[in-house]
């Protein structure tokens, strides 16, 4: 339900980013969203093409990259996927509390398509 | 010289960034929380999914509490007053924050009320979220503690099914433990699942309705408000 939230954020986001230049420009926004962040990738993208509309953001689309969930014991060094939310090292057993991956909700690039030469010359 | 077609296609540029998306919330609950502490107030966030019993864990809290220390409450809700009636009936401030159907509160809604309230000589501020274990987990609101109700009427199986706001939880409340005669919850099945995403959770068993464990709540409530004063003169010194 906060997809929305989340969409309006992308969009004042990028634009302080931009200082709110060339957007129209955009042609992809390419996001990593963690299995912990609690968004669903379709919804987020289904309300992206509405809010767009009539915006310099238009032209562009959304394009999530879903990270699974990874953490690193602080015991014994061991990486792990964390799989069925136990957080828990899988080689000493011990409880791990620091969670490398899987909570990003970033935009991690954005492509623009600038006007070519001959267009500018035009 | 040969004439570049008038439609080419423009040069692709990649920009690689990192921009978080819940920065701009981040970055308000921060200056709440900063604002709270010099305030000398500890602040705590409840969330559960609705009808767990955060508004009659309040009011049998501030029954309980009011004659010993100053609270106050911050209510969220998708509509109507109701909650925050409740809470001011047992004579103590509260706010109502109206989300109109958005489903969680964000430190802009919390920042936007706290200057509606007297905060002289409070010592607690409750701000209870909008019923939903999914999307709070995600916004900081600047408290110090957030603390997750489960009801034993819901099921034991919460912590696994909604790991993000167990895994942002400090403290777990089992609450309506009157019932648990009558329902199939373990309470030991709830400890360990939640202690399998949360290693730091701590546990609280309680029934506001019959009284049962408030007071080893209340102690705690008691006993975290003085360590946050006691670490605000620490650091004056």
């Amino acid at each position: 339900m906060h997809e929305l939230s989340i969409c309006q954020s992308i969009l004042n986001t990028i634009e302080t980013e931009f200082d709110g230049k060339g957007i129209e420009n955009i042609r992809e926004i390419h996001l990593k969203v963690g299995m912990l962040a609690c968004i669903e990738p379709e919804i987020l993208k289904n309300v992206f093409q509405i809010v767009k509309v009539d915006t310099p953001f238009e032209n562009s689309e959304l394009f999530i990259e879903v990270i699974e969930v990874a953490a690193e014991c602080k015991n014994c060094g061991q990486k792990f996927k964390v799989e069925k939310y136990i957080f828990v090292c899988p080689s000493c057993g011990e409880p791990v509390s620091n969670v490398t991956e899987g909570k990003e909700l970033l935009i991690s690039k954005i492509i623009l398509e600038e006007p070519s030469y001959a267009e500018i010359t035009e | 010289m040969q004439k570049l077609p008038n439609k080419a296609v423009g040069t692709l540029r990649v920009h690689d960034v990192s921009l978080n998306l819940l920065k701009a919330n981040d970055y308000i609950a921060e200056g709440i929380r900063e604002d709270m502490k010099a305030k000398n107030i500890l602040v705590l966030n409840l969330v559960s999914s609705p009808g767990s019993g955060k508004t009659s864990l309040l009011e049998e809290t501030i029954k309980k509490l009011k004659s010993k220390i100053n609270i106050a409450v911050l209510e969220g809700d998708l509509e109507t007053e109701r909650d925050a009636e409740r809470i001011r009936q047992q004579g103590v401030q509260a706010l109502q924050i109206v989300t109109q159907g958005i489903c969680h509160l964000e430190a802009q809604m919390i920042q936007q009320a706290l200057p509606n309230m007297n905060f002289d000589n409070i010592d607690i501020l409750f701000i209870e979220n909008v019923g939903n274990l999914v999307c709070p987990a995600s916004y900081d609101l600047g408290e110090d503690i957030r603390v997750t109700l489960v009801s034993c009427t819901e099921g034991d199986d919460k912590p696994k099914k909604y790991p993000s706001m167990f895994l942002t939880t400090d403290i777990m409340v089992v609450t309506k433990t009157d019932l648990l005669p009558y329902v199939p919850f373990s309470v030991e099945a709830v400890i360990k699942d939640a202690k399998e995403v949360n290693s730091k959770i701590e546990t609280f068993l309680l029934s506001s309705y019959k009284g049962e464990g408030m007071d080893e709540w209340c102690d705690w409530l008691l006993e975290k408000v003085k360590e946050k004063q006691e670490s605000i003169v620490n650091v004056e010194l």
